[in-house]
């Protein structure tokens, strides 16, 4: 440095005994305070620093919530969407997502010039998207806006060419798609033992009003854990199409929150569909 | 007292490292070293929530320990302020047990018969829900913290942190959502927070609807969609979001 030290030496800090140690072996024996209080003024992102998983977990007794396998926090983790019709933003899972396909007409002119809105039931990359709220009478009620539905790039930018929604199948295009992957789903479902952690029982009961509990259940070896229970039989949609065996499901049928992760969530997805 | 240290990372850009006594800062994070201000206190257990006098005491203590988190929360401002105001919301003014309740019984309402009582009062006075509340502030505490991942060592619990930290995330923007309709779409703070009217509509649609609550519908959905299934993941993991 080019100033002398003695202009500057008043500024820093004494170091006590040996100095503190800079670099290739060096020590000096006074600091600038920048350097000693730092973590104040560094205007970084703060976190809390744990040296490892074990330091985390049994020193500091913060648990593993096993949030992957649990479909409400995957659910209320993925990330937040503009909504169409509420204008809010909400939990992208939460939503219905819509894509935007590129219509093939007779018309030889026309082909490029027609954009159809439809909903799908995950959201996908290939295609534009946006997002509507999971409610089935909502949805309806607003169906003569729909066309304002579309992706606000396609809103601004394709001022030439014509934005169509189907209204008349909209709801039950998305409604058919996403019984049949459920009926799928539910057909190949190896059902587990009630003992297995965050699991949802699935069953048919008309005479309850509650769609979804959730309890603690004693296990087998004496540990509790939590257990969903998805009531179908509240959907009144439900009795007039019925999509499995009433008699199968009377029984409950247990799915396992690791292996049919998708179906749980796209079961919840329907019961807030139905109902709202 | 305060090493520095610089280092050149051998991949792109050069990082630099400043360890201070009680920090280590690198080019992203100022990651804290000491918890101590922020974990329970050692006596805790000793502390009696049932008298008036303790229960003031534990909710000092857990509400002191919420707020000296808020740093790491976020960096902007207003994410900051979201954070302390729901804090504050939720210490003095929600009824959980009201919104708990109107999630598992969408009929019970209508039925007018009184709700159940939950257990959870003592002479009309609440009582802590300990248990839950420390849940909690382990929840908020995961999401802030930070594990040293390398592409050789990974740890299942710092994926469970990333999606704490999701979620809280989340569950700040929905409520600035609500402050954001209570001032623009004339749907009421009492409406959301205290009445928790979004929750009571959702089996029932009211038949006269005049035009300026028909345009509630919607944003009603969206929170209780979200409420809901927040009450659901609390239930699961024994926390009080």
């Amino acid at each position: 440095m080019g100033l002398a030290e003695s202009l500057y030496q008043k500024l820093l800090i004494n170091v006590p005994k040996k100095g503190v140690k800079v670099g290739c072996n060096r020590h000096i024996k006074h600091v600038s305070p920048i350097v000693t209080n730092f973590e104040k003024w560094s205007d970084k992102r703060k976190k809390l620093y744990f040296k490892d998983e074990k330091e985390m977990m049994e020193k500091n007794n913060l648990g593993n919530f096993d949030l992957e396998n649990n479909v409400y926090g995957r659910l209320l983790a993925s990330p937040m969407r503009a909504e169409k019709i509420s204008k809010l933003k909400s939990c992208r899972e939460l939503l219905i997502p819509l894509k935007v396909i590129p219509m093939v007409g007779n018309d030889q002119h026309a082909e490029n010039s027609m954009l159809k809105l439809a909903p799908i039931l995950d959201y996908s990359k290939p295609y534009k998207s946006s997002y509507i709220l999971n409610s089935a009478s909502i949805v309806r009620d607003n169906l003569a806006a729909a066309t304002s539905w579309f992706p606000l790039s396609i809103l601004q930018g394709s001022a030439s060419r014509k934005l169509v929604v189907n209204t008349a199948t909209f709801l039950s295009e998305y409604d058919v798609q996403l019984r049949e992957l459920i009926i799928s789903r539910l057909s190949e479902i190896k059902s587990v033992g009630p003992s297995s952690k965050d699991s949802v029982l699935l069953i048919y009961n008309e005479t309850s009003t509650i769609p979804i509990e959730v309890q603690r259940v004693k296990g087998a070896d004496g540990l509790e854990f939590t257990q969903s229970i998805f009531n179908l039989g509240c959907l009144q949609t439900f009795a007039s199409e019925p999509m499995i065996n009433k008699d199968v499901i009377k029984e409950g049928i247990y799915l396992d929150a690791n292996n049919d992760k998708d179906l749980i969530k796209h079961l919840y997805r329907f019961v807030l569909f139905s109902l709202g | 007292m305060a090493p520095r240290r610089i280092s050149n990372s051998t991949m792109g850009k050069p990082s630099i490292t400043i360890t201070t006594a009680k920090a280590i800062i690198n080019s992203e994070y100022t990651l804290i070293k000491s918890h101590s201000k922020y974990k329970l206190p050692t006596h805790f257990e000793k502390l009696d929530a049932g008298s008036t006098k303790g229960r003031t005491t534990v909710v000092k203590i857990f509400y002191r320990r919420f707020v000296r988190l808020k740093p790491f929360v976020s960096n902007v401002k207003m994410v900051r302020q979201t954070y302390s105001d729901y804090l504050r919301y939720k210490f003095t003014k929600e009824d959980y047990e009201l919104k708990r309740y109107l999630v598992f019984n969408p009929n019970g309402l209508q039925s007018k018969t009184s709700p159940e009582p939950m257990g959870n009062t003592k002479g009309g006075e609440k009582v802590m829900p300990m248990e839950e509340v420390q849940k909690t502030l382990q929840f908020i505490l995961k999401s802030c913290s930070y594990l040293p991942e390398t592409k050789e060592q990974k740890w299942s619990i710092a994926r469970d942190n990333t999606y704490c930290r999701q979620i809280l995330k989340n569950i700040l923007t929905m409520q600035y959502e609500k402050y954001r309709s209570v001032l623009n779409r004339g749907v009421g703070h009492d409406e959301l927070d205290v009445k928790f009217s979004h929750l009571r509509t959702k089996s029932s649609p009211p038949t006269k609807l005049n035009k300026g609550d028909k345009k509630k519908i919607p944003v009603f959905k969206i929170f209780s969609d979200f409420d809901t299934t927040l009450v659901h993941l609390n239930e699961s993991l024994g926390t009080r979001l």
